[in-house]
């Protein structure tokens, strides 16, 4: 049998019918409770001073559970979402960061970016320069695509006839990709042994591509689209190569590639403009589905 | 012609897939109560549900649900915000547990309140009996409880129109029996809309019914009127009548013969199958009750 050693004061006893006690102080008082009388009967002589009536403790009761049950409902949440969490509301950060596709996206990108920081460092500084400049834009482009592979598919066909945009997940995900790949490749070009301006160039071509692929994934599966622009990526920059055996200066990059010359740039960053708007005008083609 | 306790107006509505017609002037009036989509195979009844879910465009005729046409965007929008859909083939969810991917479909549904949208989704596991599993990944569950979690995602946000394709598919008869409780709980209040190819679930759970076949809507009434369709076409014999358009040997070693019933023959009343059977036959025509 159980000796009891103590009993709970008028100040404690208070304290759990309030419920102001602690979790841990509260769940020990009531062990106590359910052990000893003397402490029971004064409970219930301390509830009806107070008048605490039958509906007050089942709501207290029950707002208690409540605050229980929100604990164990948290959705599992890793570093980057707690992290994120505490500037944007959840509902908005989990459509992005729920998606393995997302995640399998940034895997990619970190290791094409490895791969090319590489392949950087073994060549000459300003060759290697020149390498990271060609194909660095195809980096986001991959994230992208991969990040695009099934906007639904957490939830498969349900997610058609859910109100939120399809475009805006899209949108959401791409800017999520664009978010995690251009700052660690400005982070690169800072580090390259040219002028930041001219280490900078793969930024027009990245957003023209990204943004194609964006706008033209309302008509085909994002992943074909990526592979074709990175296939007329590699035709545009092959004049680059021709003859020079990988290792070319910046400054024949500049006067030999279309892309890399101001007029390029221009091209590129109205094109990047123009998809971007066909894409948010014609937001309404990533919706309805016309096959069975 | 739509008046005010129509939830659903299909109105000559055609879809065709290549060179396949899937509907073929479709006209239906839906209201209060649950309606259930009976047909075989490619009788167009999975077509027709994503048409009312908006996830698919008819190409010809008019559609409107809940007094919104889906055709137009903010329209489609406010019918999604109304809707609970459970289609044919659901995804994978990755790694989800039941809680957590109930809980992302209802961000996706626009519930952004975090303890309105939690308390929703413990409410809808409630109802469909897994309130002992809600926190166990999905991929650990069996293929029926999987089922449920999807019919719990549906009802969420208490949406005032439920179509469910084919929702008793893989279920075993206790849950077949559960998922019936729920159906009838909603749809006390509001419209349910569910396709399958199965008698039972429509005489258990369906006010109205609707028999598809190959893009056509061969009858639509209650139940009882379905089976009536049979009346007089229904005759019992020991030995297979070969005049019947369908005979089958039955439990009790007698035959159920469907058709233009012989003179003198030992007629029966029909069941909701027989009026089903003889309206899919090839040469049936449309019947309205």
């Amino acid at each position: 049998m159980t000796h009891i050693t103590w009993h709970a004061d008028a100040a404690t006893l208070i304290g759990y019918l309030e419920g102001d006690l602690t979790e841990a102080y509260a769940c020990s008082v009531e062990a106590h409770l359910m052990a000893c009388e003397q402490c029971r009967l004064q409970l219930a002589d301390t509830a009806g001073v107070r008048h605490v009536n039958g509906s007050e403790r089942e709501s207290r009761h029950e707002s208690t559970w409540g605050r229980v049950l929100d604990e164990v409902d948290l959705p599992s949440a890793g570093p980057v979402m707690r992290l994120l969490s505490r500037w944007v509301p959840e509902h908005e950060l989990r459509p992005i960061l729920a998606a393995p596709a997302l995640r399998n996206a940034g895997c990619a990108v970190g290791l094409a970016l490895l791969a090319i920081a590489t392949l950087v460092a073994e060549l000459r500084p300003t060759s290697g320069a020149t390498l990271f400049i060609v194909t660095a834009p195809v980096v986001p482009l991959v994230g992208v695509a991969l990040a695009y592979s099934h906007p639904d598919e957490l939830c498969g066909e349900i997610a058609d006839a859910l109100p939120y945009s399809r475009f805006r997940l899209l949108l959401a995900r791409t800017t999520a990709v664009l978010g995690l790949t251009l700052p660690l490749m400005a982070l690169l070009s800072i580090a390259l042994p040219i002028d930041l301006s001219t280490a900078m160039l793969w930024l027009a071509p990245s957003l023209a591509l990204c943004s194609l692929t964006l706008a033209l994934s309302s008509l085909v599966d994002a992943r074909i689209v990526a592979g074709l622009l990175v296939v007329l990526w590699v035709v545009v920059t092959t004049d680059t190569w021709r003859g020079t055996s990988m290792r070319i200066e910046v400054h024949t990059l500049l006067d030999r590639s279309l892309p890399f010359q101001p007029a390029g740039q221009l091209l590129l960053l109205c094109v990047a403009v123009v998809a971007t708007a066909a894409a948010v005008l014609g937001r309404s083609n990533y919706e309805l589905r016309r096959t069975a | 012609m739509t008046n005010a306790a129509t939830t659903v107006n299909v109105n000559a509505v055609g879809k065709r897939f290549r060179n396949q017609v899937a509907l073929d002037g479709v006209d239906l009036d839906i209201g209060r109560g649950v309606t259930g989509l009976l047909g075989p195979n490619g009788a167009g009844k999975t077509t027709l549900l994503k048409i009312l879910a908006t996830t698919l465009a008819p190409d010809a005729g008019a559609v409107r649900v809940l007094g919104w046409d889906p055709a137009h965007k903010g329209e489609r929008r406010q019918i999604r915000r109304a809707l609970g859909y459970l289609p044919q083939e659901t995804g994978a969810y990755s790694d989800f547990t039941a809680f957590d991917f109930v809980d992302y479909v209802a961000i996706l549904k626009e519930i952004t309140d975090r303890q309105r949208r939690r308390d929703d989704v413990r409410r809808v596991l409630t109802a469909v009996g897994l309130e002992n599993r809600m926190h166990s990944k999905i991929r650990s569950l069996s293929g029926g409880m999987r089922r449920r979690v999807v019919l719990a995602q549906a009802m969420l946000g208490s949406p005032r129109l439920l179509i469910l394709d084919e929702p008793t598919a893989g279920l075993d008869p206790v849950e077949r029996l559960r998922f019936r409780e729920t159906v009838s709980a909603v749809a006390s209040t509001e419209t349910v809309v569910l396709s399958t190819h199965l008698t039972e679930d429509v005489a258990a759970v369906c006010t109205d019914v609707v028999v598809l076949d190959r893009g056509h809507n061969r009858f639509t009434g209650p139940p009882d009127d379905l089976a009536a369709v049979a009346d007089g076409h229904v005759w019992e014999t020991e030995m297979s009548d070969p005049t019947a358009t369908l005979s089958w040997l039955t439990g009790q070693g007698r035959y159920r013969n469907l058709g233009t019933p012989p003179d003198g023959a030992e007629l029966v009343p029909p069941s909701l199958e027989d009026g089903y059977m003889l309206l899919t036959a090839p040469d049936s025509r449309e019947v309205r009750s």
